[in-house]
């Protein structure tokens, strides 16, 4: 080993993260060199002062802030909870004064999993109903809505831009989706809103997509490339289909 | 819905980890209402994405977070019109700080004791330089957990720090110290 290739590895050296082999290349070359010997025990007193650095521990004030932030979070989970199964029971309330044909009509198909249904259309209707809710990243442009989940989600959701066919991109937001992180995606058609879930798919299969409605909401979902979708929207589900279509559609 | 479990088991992982956060941030801000401000955003964005937390490491984990808080302080600062405090970079390798700057010529050794220079060049250090040196040296993470945090490859992580600590090594030294190989 010569010095050029030896003070390249010096500091993985230092910090042992070299392979056996070449540290010991490395060993032999400094009993030989005190020119990179020198350098290595420069390196060593370095880290000796480094780690005399004070490391000023949280303060109090901060460990306070942080308790009181997160059960304000815990806070507002149970209240979001509990909010949404007020506004369950005074539906099931109003289906019930309806008629119960009514209700039974709104019910097209069966959703496969009622379960997410339900899930999917009250996320859905609580990012509608707080403005600040419904988008976390504004634009139109998906070259910024795409990046901005880097290094929030360990998926990539494809985002699409529809603008030519009717459906504008608003923004993206996280949210969750059974109990899993998922990227929410907000396209608009004609004053209705879109929201696209993308999570992990439990496996890689394709699935076909499936079509339900519930309680007057559109829902669509498939599974592709690792990746499980979710549609909800109040439109037509014609145009939920054609949505679909298009996000599932090659990428140009 | 087992919030209190999830919460303690948040405290025992990621929570033991804030006074590596709150330093971290100070590094990476050199400003500590701002670090207190970023770690604050951090726990809490920790706190909602816990459930879909990766890898082995629950430290690198967070610290990213965490980092990437203080990348966030940073953009919004600058969008302010806030100044960005000094760097080296920026300013060119020329420019001489006299509380980092070597009061003794004849000395080439470091000197551990002087703790104040040292600090002082670990500020004037570029970011990228100063947050792989405090992983490394303070929180003692390894190439891979440091290359998990500040998403590089290892191999930059490792040229990194070679560079990092060259260039401390270098402002340490005495101003008229032979230069080595």
């Amino acid at each position: 080993m010569n010095c050029d290739h030896a003070l390249k590895v010096l500091d993985a050296h230092l910090d042992d993260e070299l392979d056996t082999a070449t540290s010991a290349q490395v060993v032999q070359h400094l009993a030989a060199c005190p020119a990179c010997a020198a350098r290595l025990a420069e390196r060593r007193s370095l880290r000796v002062a480094l780690r005399q650095l004070p490391r000023e521990p949280a303060p109090a004030a901060l460990r306070r802030a942080v308790q009181h932030a997160l059960t304000r979070v815990e806070d507002a989970g149970r209240a979001r909870r509990s909010r949404s199964v007020a506004w369950w029971q005074a539906l099931l309330l109003a289906g019930a004064t309806a008629s119960l044909a009514f209700v039974v009509g709104l019910w097209v198909g069966a959703p496969r999993d009622p379960d997410l249904s339900e899930q999917l259309v009250a996320r859905h209707v609580a990012s509608l109903a707080r403005s600040d809710a419904l988008v976390a990243v504004l634009s139109e442009d998906r070259h910024v809505v795409k990046p901005w989940f880097a290094g929030k989600l360990d998926f990539a959701p494809p985002v699409r831009d529809l603008g030519s066919q009717g459906f504008t991109l608003i923004g993206g937001r996280l949210d969750h989706l059974g109990g899993q992180p998922a990227a929410a995606l907000v396209y608009r058609i004609r004053r209705h809103e879109i929201t696209l879930f993308v999570t992990r798919a439990a496996s890689a299969a394709q699935e076909a997509p499936v079509e339900s409605t519930l309680r007057g909401f559109s829902l669509l979902t498939w599974s592709a490339g690792g990746l499980r979708f979710a549609a909800v929207s109040d439109v037509e589900p014609r145009d939920l289909r054609r949505f679909g279509e298009l996000v599932r559609a090659p990428a140009d | 819905m087992d919030e209190p479990s999830r919460r303690e088991r948040f405290e025992t992982t990621i929570l033991v980890h804030l006074d590596a956060a709150y330093n971290l941030a100070r590094w990476v801000l050199r400003d500590d209402a701002a670090a207190q401000d970023a770690v604050q955003d951090a726990s809490l964005r920790a706190f909602r994405f816990f459930d879909g937390m990766l890898g082995p490491s629950p430290k690198a984990w967070f610290m990213a977070i965490v980092r990437r808080a203080c990348l966030d302080g940073l953009g919004r600062a600058r969008r302010r019109g806030v100044e960005e405090s000094y760097d080296e970079d920026a300013h060119g390798e020329a420019l001489q700080d006299a509380a980092c700057t070597a009061e003794s010529p004849e000395s080439l050794a470091i000197r551990a004791s002087d703790l104040r220079r040292l600090h002082a060049c670990m500020e004037m250090l570029p970011r990228e330089f100063r947050e792989v040196l405090i992983l490394r040296e303070i929180e003692e993470l390894s190439y891979r957990e440091i290359s998990a945090v500040v998403g590089v490859p290892i191999g930059t992580v490792m040229s990194r720090l070679a560079r990092g600590r060259e260039r401390l090594a270098r402002r340490l030294r005495a101003p008229d110290a032979r230069k080595l190989p």
